[in-house]
């Protein structure tokens, strides 16, 4: 057995040459630190730039369903939260399970960029160098390490994954062909509360104070909905215009309102891979209400999205037993 | 450089005159008339202006009326929008506004002392008009040879400016021909689509120029009868429409190529989209 | 012109004095978001800092701007009517922007009057890059860390003192109040250009830049602008916190008898933007949209203004979603 990138680059490898799928989708190291960036393989010989780690933070699931057309045979390297929302578009109808060859990669959480930046007050990065894949499964190492003009420093991973990563309940893929190796739940962030719970513990006027600060960041870039892979709409309810439901400036009210209805209408249908989140160049926190909802969804109608193809979505779909207290 | 405080404020102009164009009721034309009469600007055939409804927006529409005709302002206005279909809810009275004139115009100039072909289809026959009445006005008929209007729509109703068009073709200084996709029974002029009706008519190239405005498809299958004839393409003229905002070149939306087509057009000889790698 | 030398510690009294005469707009930060925003306690400004997350350009041609009220058919301009605009802090790359959008917004035979009224009397006080981020290219695009284009003043931080040089007349007539600043001397001169020396160093090599607009002029039909298309989200935080990105949508806010129209940032990579009322769509592909992109950067505007049509912040960079580099897909238009 090699490494995990070597495994992988091996498995995608088979799939080209025994023509079992048309190109294979994962990531290739990126051209700034902590960035990688999605990639369709076409040939065997582009695979040596696979790669996989905590830098793969794009939904993959996303870049294939957007380039997918009838017909195509895709292998993808899944983390957990891509193969969920493989999962998920599958249960929409969006591509057949045979279409999709499905390499499960063991994740570890992936990087917030953000975070990083947050942490070292802004200072650029020159050089970070990370741990590999193996150590931190196997706990031997649970830092990187970054350097900048006058600096080195260690920085404890889970202090810089994804908020949501630090909620993930499953880091390997629920559904696969194959695996390389089994993902790991990631710890929380460092003496910190769980984010979550935070939030649950807030009252209804510090959540509304809270989303108000958040959305007052937001400058209607559409990145957040563009690269959420369930925001797959052919006109989103922003861009229809007559009628024109909602105003396109920036002003609180039109942007609450674009990001609560974008929440709403994903509900049931989020697996929170904070995809929204991390694309957001302001810096909006969409995947709290998300997960929050999910989590709500849970508890009443006892669904998860993005583990059973042949499951419709909690919120699409009615049974005659369902607790209806909510209603009134 | 244009005075530039009220360069994005609409002129008011009220509605003088309503004309059903088309039986579906989609096309109708609107002649509007300067509630200022100080407001009154002058423009030239090809030129096209942005009609404003307050509360909805505006739309970029071809002046259709001829600078020789002072005292309104004529559009053609095709529903397909918004701001368009506020507009066919607007009654004989009722004020809108207009920004413009906006864009250049065809090149008269040019055309002096020489042949003047104009091949049309459909709708976009609104500017053409405009130009077909200024070279026809006493003022300026002297300034142009022979005068020939190809011009096809898919059944008659459809053809605009109807009561125009009949008078046209009785006069002596302007050679009309007129053409349906498809025959039907009463009509004695051309059958057959534009492209080829201009090649059956096939209008003399030396010393001519032609402007040739119509449904995309319609110029794709006209431009090759237009080479064919002889007609060399900084010869060919065309008015080209995009979705605009602002109409003088800073929305930065109805480029092709590096041209923006409300500032650098509407109207472009083919010698210039040709140098555009960008489709028109 | 003059070159004068600010002691760090009288920076307050300057922005002081410039707040009198000024609406004074300088980096700070909020909620982890540096921007160009009014300033109201001197304290909250962050002159210690690579660039703002956005754009400056917003404070001249603002993300949301009222352009006219109506009232029964009446329509009356809105224009900015508060004090001169001065900057504090800019970084040579977003100076250089301004001149860019200011010939954009002044040039082809419209003026416009809002860009016109925000503009022209501002006071736009530069710092030089003393330090350049990973993501920096300026040097590729007529640019340089300490570069003077489109300023007033030019500060350089000397440590302990900025050195102050004076651009523009109204630079210089700026500097020529300030009766307590000392002259600067030779080995202050000197250590500013040691600083701007190995500021250039930092930043990567150069590539053949010039050859971008030729390259272009034959890339229309390259599969370049299909791949990048494969990840791009057509997504508009590149066009949106972009120096020079100048496009615009015109909304109606309120109905028939009052409101407001209003402009508003747009971005050609959204496939609403050429979008006709027929439902017909020139650029329909996201393919098309990407390569409208960077033909309008480095094609277009070369050709309509003789410059090119990106600085080299980097923002973009920074930010893209999914990695889209604009300086790796520099270099593939070279390679083509």
């Amino acid at each position: 057995m090699g490494t995990i990138n070597e495994d992988l680059r091996k498995q995608a490898q088979k799939l080209l040459a025994n023509k079992e799928i048309d190109y294979f989708v994962g990531c290739r190291q990126g051209t700034i630190p902590f960035r990688s960036a999605p990639h369709a393989f076409r040939t065997e010989a582009e695979l040596d730039q696979l790669t996989f780690d905590m830098t793969c933070s794009n939904n993959l699931a996303q870049f294939l369903h957007k380039n997918y057309k009838k017909g195509d045979k895709i292998g993808i390297a899944a983390k957990g939260c891509d193969a969920r929302t493989l999962i998920q578009l599958m249960a929409e109808n969006q591509f057949p399970r045979e279409a999709i060859k499905i390499i499960g990669v063991p994740c570890c959480g992936v990087l917030d960029q953000k975070k990083i930046r947050d942490k070292l007050g802004g200072k650029p990065v020159l050089k970070y160098s990370l741990p590999s894949m193996e150590e931190i499964l196997s706990g031997k190492k649970d830092t990187l390490t970054v350097e900048g003009k006058d600096f080195k420093e260690e920085i404890k991973l889970a202090d810089v994954v994804s908020n949501n990563c630090l909620v993930c309940e499953y880091p390997s893929a629920p559904l696969a062909d194959t695996f390389i190796q089994e993902g790991l739940k990631q710890e929380k962030a460092s003496g910190s509360m769980n984010w979550l719970e935070k939030f649950e513990k807030m009252s209804s006027d510090e959540r509304w104070e809270y989303f108000s600060k958040q959305y007052s960041k937001c400058i209607r870039c559409y990145a957040c909905r563009n690269a959420c892979p369930f925001c797959y709409c052919e006109q989103c309810i922003v861009d229809d215009s007559q009628p024109q439901w909602f105003g396109k400036s920036t002003n609180l009210s039109d942007t609450m309102v674009f990001h609560i209805i974008r929440t709403l209408h994903v509900a049931s249908r989020c697996i929170g891979c904070g995809a929204c989140t991390r694309a957001c160049p302001t810096g909006v926190d969409l995947v709290t209400l998300g997960l929050y909802l999910d989590k709500e969804i849970k508890e009443r109608f006892g669904y998860t999205p993005g583990l059973d193809p042949g499951e419709l979505p909690a919120l699409c779909t009615y049974k005659e037993d369902e607790k209806q207290d909510f209603i009134m | 450089m244009v005075e530039s405080t009220k360069t994005y404020i609409p002129i008011p102009v009220k509605v003088s005159r309503i004309n059903e164009e088309s039986p579906d009721r989609t096309l109708r034309t609107y002649d509007l008339e300067f509630v200022n009469k100080e407001d009154r600007f002058d423009y030239m055939p090809g030129q096209f202006c942005q009609l404003s409804i307050f509360g909805k927006g505006e739309s970029p529409l071809g002046i259709a009326s001829s600078p020789t005709e002072t005292d309104f302002l004529r559009f053609t206005v095709n529903r397909v929008g918004v701001v368009t279909t506020a507009i066919h809810y607007l009654e004989e009275g009722d004020e809108l506004g207009v920004r413009g004139p906006l864009g250049n115009y065809y090149p008269v100039e040019k055309f002096k002392g020489q042949n003047v072909v104009i091949v049309s289809g459909g709708f976009a026959f609104t500017t053409l008009r405009s130009l077909v009445v200024y070279m026809l006005d006493p003022a300026h008929r002297g300034d142009y040879k022979d005068i020939t209007v190809i011009y096809g729509a898919r059944t008659p109703d459809l053809l605009i400016y109807k009561d125009e068009l009949e008078k046209w073709e009785t006069r002596k200084d302007i050679n009309v021909h007129l053409t349906i996709d498809k025959g039907i029974q009463g009509w004695k002029k051309h059958v057959g689509f534009v492209p080829s009706v201009t090649k059956e008519i096939a209008p003399a190239s030396k010393d001519a120029w032609v402007v040739v405005c119509g449904p995309p498809i319609m110029i794709k299958y006209t431009l090759p009868v237009l080479t064919e004839l002889g007609f060399p393409s900084e010869r060919i003229y065309t008015s080209l429409e995009r979705r605009m905002k602002c109409g003088i070149g800073k929305c930065g939306r109805c480029n092709i190529g590096a041209k923006y087509i409300c500032l650098d057009g509407p109207v472009f000889s083919l010698a210039e989209l040709e140098d555009i790698s960008e489709p028109y | 012109m003059k070159k004068l030398k600010l002691k760090k510690k009288n920076l307050g009294d300057f922005i002081n004095e410039l707040t009198r005469d000024y609406a004074l707009y300088a980096p700070q930060e909020k909620e982890g978001t540096i921007s160009f925003s009014l300033v109201e306690k001197p304290e909250e400004i962050t002159l210690d800092y690579h660039n703002s997350d956005t754009s400056p350009k917003e404070i001249f041609f603002p993300q949301k701007e009222v352009i006219l009220t109506y009232q029964d058919g009446n329509s009356q301009p809105v224009f900015y009517e508060g004090k001169p605009f001065a900057l504090l802090g800019v970084r040579p790359c977003d100076a250089k922007s301004f001149q860019l959008l200011h010939q954009v917004f002044s040039t082809k035979k419209f003026e416009d009057p809002y860009w016109l009224t925000r503009f022209k009397n501002a006071l736009i006080i530069g710092l030089a890059c003393n330090d350049t981020l990973p993501t920096c290219f300026c040097n590729w695009l007529d640019g340089s860390p300490h570069g003077k284009e489109g300023m007033d003043i030019l500060l350089t931080d000397l440590g302990e003192t900025y050195l102050a040089e004076a651009v523009t007349e109204k630079g210089e007539s700026l500097l020529k109040q300030q009766k307590d600043w000392e002259e600067a001397s030779e080995a202050d001169l000197k250590q500013a250009s040691k600083l701007e020396e190995t500021a250039l160093k930092s930043l990567p090599p150069k590539i053949e830049s010039a050859k971008l607009k030729e390259k272009l002029d034959g890339m229309w039909d390259d599969p370049l602008w299909e791949e990048i298309a494969q990840r791009c989200l057509n997504c508009g935080a590149c066009a949106y916190l972009c120096p020079t990105c100048h496009c615009f949508d015109i909304q109606d806010e309120g109905n028939e008898k009052n409101g407001k129209r209003i402009r508003l940032w747009d971005c050609c990579m959204y496939p609403l933007f050429t979008k006709e009322g027929s439902g017909h769509n020139p650029r329909k592909n996201p393919a098309d949209r990407v390569k409208q992109r960077f033909m309008h950067k480095f094609n277009y505007i070369i050709q309509n203004f003789d410059k090119y049509g990106c600085i080299g912040c980097g923002r973009c960079i920074t930010y893209c979603p999914v990695n889209i580099d604009v300086r790796e897909v520099l270099k593939q238009i070279l390679e083509t």
